[in-house]
């Protein structure tokens, strides 16, 4: 598939970790172009810096970085209680009117009735569903991805693991 | 940062290992139980959140009775993050499916 002719979403940095966690970045960008605002980009590079486990996920996601179609966006309609970043993303999912890929619950909640959102764990699904990896591996990978346990991950693992399974 | 005034009557006992213990590390009795306190209250409540979360995930508990447990602020965002997850997930399985046709 050409780079435009895939479906388009727009990432944020905690979609891109999540996925980077489960070195899936390769195989999303096979069934879709991964959208992202510069100051994404630059919040993986601070992660970047450091040489821990985001660090190196991070440098990971990074090395895609040509392929992703990165935007310099111009805040037009600022939501409050969400970060500059955020705001960005959110323009840009609206303008293009494109999903928005994200796992930051705050982020999700405060957009969700302008833009669609999603978590990461959609892009799970669209790929045992395309035949590009098995309902298996696709529930050893969400094993990874929850690897963050707080309450708010716990119910979305939980959810998406009875999910794929009744797939 | 908003602060409430919260007083605690401890025995003699106890007061007294606490004054050794700020002897000891050189700090302020008050500030040292503030710091443990709010590390303790954060621990407990993460533990507490996951195991309702465990219960509310797998629908043995309501959001209504989430709501009373904890207050309708957590049951409601519950109630969005399993929703969201759902879609997420079945969506997904819809646009995978239409790349593989």
């Amino acid at each position: 598939m050409e780079k435009d002719s895939k479906d388009k979403f727009v990432f944020d940095t905690s979609a891109l970790i999540s996925l980077g966690i489960a070195s899936l970045i390769d195989k999303v960008l096979q069934i879709c172009q991964i959208v992202v605002s510069r100051s994404v980009i630059e919040e993986l590079q601070e992660f970047a810096k450091f040489n821990d486990k985001y660090g190196n996920v991070a440098k990971e996601v990074l090395r895609f970085k040509e392929v992703f179609s990165i935007f310099d966006v111009e805040v037009k309609e600022k939501r409050l209680y969400i970060s500059e970043t955020d705001n960005e993303l959110y323009n840009l999912a609206k303008e293009k009117a494109i999903p928005l890929i994200t796992d930051d619950i705050k982020l999700s909640r405060h957009v969700n009735k302008s833009i669609a959102t999603y978590f990461s764990t959609y892009l799970l699904t669209a790929l045992v569903l395309s035949g590009t990896i098995s309902k298996e591996k696709a529930l050893e990978l969400l094993e990874q991805m929850k690897e963050n346990r707080n309450w708010r991950n716990n119910i979305i693992y939980i959810l998406s693991k009875i999910e794929i399974e009744n797939l | 940062m908003d602060t409430e005034q919260f007083n605690l009557r401890i025995s003699k006992e106890l007061l007294r290992d606490l004054t050794i213990i700020a002897n000891l590390l050189k700090v302020n009795k008050g500030e040292w139980v503030k710091t443990k306190l709010a590390k303790e209250i954060h621990e407990e409540k993460n533990k507490l959140l996951m195991e309702l979360s465990n219960l509310y995930a797998n629908s043995m508990i309501t959001k209504e009775e989430v709501g009373k447990l904890v207050g309708n602020e957590i049951a409601e965002e519950m109630e969005f993050i399993k929703n969201k997850a759902r879609e997420s997930i079945r969506k997904g399985a819809g646009y995978g499916k239409r790349l593989k046709r």
